[in-house]
């Protein structure tokens, strides 16, 4: 583990049979076991405030060890049993990280507002799931949030519109300023605003499902790069996204797909689809 | 095979005898032709279903249980009409006599089943108007529970404890119908009494704060607290969140408990409905017992 990137939970598990491991990313708790075939996963979430940046817990609290020496859950720990997937010559198990299954509504703490002909990035970060796969077609066996972000309606009223996560956001201009939290992805928004007044940023709809995720060279996760242009005529906003590493990242590389395919070229062309 | 019509043979057999008819009806070539037309039927009904059955798998990605409904009626209703018509025909009906005979027979129908042909025609009604659509939650009156089909003659519900309730279309037509799942999101809506000694606006900030950790609770629409008239034992207020409808149970589930930890934790205790009886000696009665006077505290 000391060798290891300090962000880094990802990857296959290195266990053999009859041993166990914990990992905590974040609010999240895991613990996983091969017995004799089969997974034994158990997880828990233990409270957190989403507005709190939370104190860096080590990623592996239990090194792989035999199952009987590592610590079981508490009581309202979630149990799943992989049957069949794991037997002495069984395909391994690998942690991938996902973005959030859904859009995510971001609201900045405070009003944020760019003024007319700037041009600025701005810093989020959205909620990582867990995916449980197994062998090397990457079967998914389960996946688990993070963090299970509370609902959010994105739409003009209350007959249109979509679910989505929502998100408070400190909307950070310089990612050296993000807390290094592992259970989530930064995002960076390019913004423009070419209008004549102010762009004022409520809250703003991020497609994380499109978007791929990419680890830095401390292996904290990055998603692609959004790039969002305000027009003259004050409603229209060109939303498109870079499909290449963020370039804020240090030495980027991609480690997981996009879960859905984006729609090329411009996610979304009304302002009231990006923006509130 | 040209056999006499049924109507003529119904005319002509022996002066109209039932013996005669049934003699006529017995003989060989009179039966393999209603065999055949029976055999008709029975095709077409397979073929009706079948066709039907495939019609729905087709469209099945692309439409709602409502749909497939109209979609798997429309089919086999078309194909058993066309295949009743020829089996008709096969057997010797004249059709456009019988059409004649069928005016009459209807106005003597319609009398007599008055009742079905309401709720048939409400039926077209109620699909047309498209209230509700199989699978859809709606209240009608007090009753609660999904739409499993709408029929003919009835609406077929089954409630949240497993019953089966068969609806008839007009009831339903002349009923308050409330679908409880025509939109998206709900609104969950906790009535509170809180007392006049509490700050309304902290009460509002902390009850706020519980919604928005509750992950089923949505953000947005922000949950909020209605204010209603007061009453004898304090505010009378509204908290109002708003959740996904499928999940309106379970955020109820999270939602209310926490808000009365919340409440207990903040040291807002909620109101109770409270008497107050003072005792008052009346002089007049001497050592008499104590006159009481009720009333509300405020």
């Amino acid at each position: 583990m000391s060798d290891a990137p300090r962000g880094r939970w990802f990857g296959p598990l290195a266990l053999d049979v009859g041993c166990a491991t914990v990992r905590q990313i974040g609010p999240l708790r895991l613990r996983v076991a091969r017995r004799v075939g089969e997974w034994h996963v158990s997880w828990q979430h233990q409270p957190d405030d989403e507005t709190a940046d939370a104190t860096p817990q080590p990623i592996e609290p239990h090194p792989p060890a035999p199952d009987a020496a590592v610590p079981p859950l508490g009581d309202d720990a979630t149990v799943h049993r992989f049957v069949g997937a794991a037997g002495r010559n069984g395909s391994p198990l690998a942690l991938c990280p996902a973005g959030a299954d859904r859009t995510v509504v971001g609201r900045p703490r405070q009003p944020f507002l760019l003024m007319p002909g700037a041009s600025h990035s701005m810093f989020l970060s959205t909620a990582l799931w867990v995916q449980l796969r197994l062998g090397v077609d990457g079967t998914l066996l389960h996946e688990i949030p993070t963090r299970r972000p509370s609902d959010t309606w994105f739409g003009p009223d209350t007959q249109r519109g979509q679910l989505a996560y929502a998100s408070r956001t400190a909307a950070r201009l310089d990612p050296a300023n993000l807390p290094p939290l592992v259970e989530r992805a930064i995002t960076e928004v390019r913004l423009t605003n070419r209008a004549d007044d102010a762009m004022m940023l409520e809250r703003i709809h991020l497609p994380i499902p499109t978007l791929a995720l990419f680890a830095d060279a401390d292996d904290f996760l990055w998603t692609s790069t959004l790039i969002a242009i305000r027009h003259s005529d004050r409603t229209t906003v060109d939303v498109t996204f870079d499909d290449g590493p963020p370039s804020a990242a240090r030495d980027p590389r991609r480690v997981a797909p996009a879960r859905q395919e984006g729609e090329s070229g411009s996610l979304s062309r009304m302002l009231h689809r990006l923006l509130g | 095979m040209t056999g006499p019509s049924i109507i003529a043979l119904l005319a002509n057999a022996d002066a109209g005898t039932a013996s005669g008819v049934l003699r006529d009806l017995l003989e060989p070539d009179r039966a393999i032709q209603l065999g055949q037309a029976l055999l008709l039927l029975i095709v077409g009904w397979l073929v009706a279903r079948t066709a039907s059955l495939t019609a729905v798998r087709l469209f099945r990605a692309r439409s709602s249980p409502q749909q497939r409904l109209l979609i798997r009626r429309g089919v086999a209703y078309t194909i058993m009409a066309v295949f009743l018509t020829a089996a008709l025909e096969h057997a010797g009906f004249q059709l456009g006599v019988l059409l004649g005979a069928a005016g009459v027979l209807t106005v003597a129908l319609g009398f007599a089943a008055q009742t079905s042909v309401s709720n048939i025609i409400s039926g077209l009604f109620l699909l047309g108007e498209r209230a509700f659509e199989v699978g859809d939650t709606v209240q009608v009156d007090q009753l609660v529970g999904v739409v499993l089909s709408i029929d003919w003659l009835s609406v077929k519900l089954r409630t949240f404890d497993n019953l089966y309730v068969r609806m008839p279309n007009e009831a339903i037509l002349k009923a308050r119908i409330t679908n409880l799942t025509h939109f998206p999101i709900r609104r969950i809506d906790v009535p509170l009494r809180v007392p006049f000694a509490i700050d309304l606006d902290r009460f509002e900030k902390t009850l706020v704060a519980v919604a928005e950790r509750a992950p089923l609770c949505l953000d947005e629409p922000a949950p909020a607290l209605h204010v209603n008239p007061p009453n004898e034992d304090g505010h009378s207020v509204t908290f109002v969140a708003w959740c996904l409808g499928a999940n309106i149970l379970q955020a109820r589930r999270q939602l209310v408990p926490a808000m009365i930890a919340a409440l207990r934790d903040a040291d807002m205790p909620l109101a109770h409905p409270r008497r107050t009886i003072t005792l008052v000696n009346d002089p007049r009665a001497g050592d008499a017992a104590p006159v009481l006077d009720g009333g509300a505290t405020p």
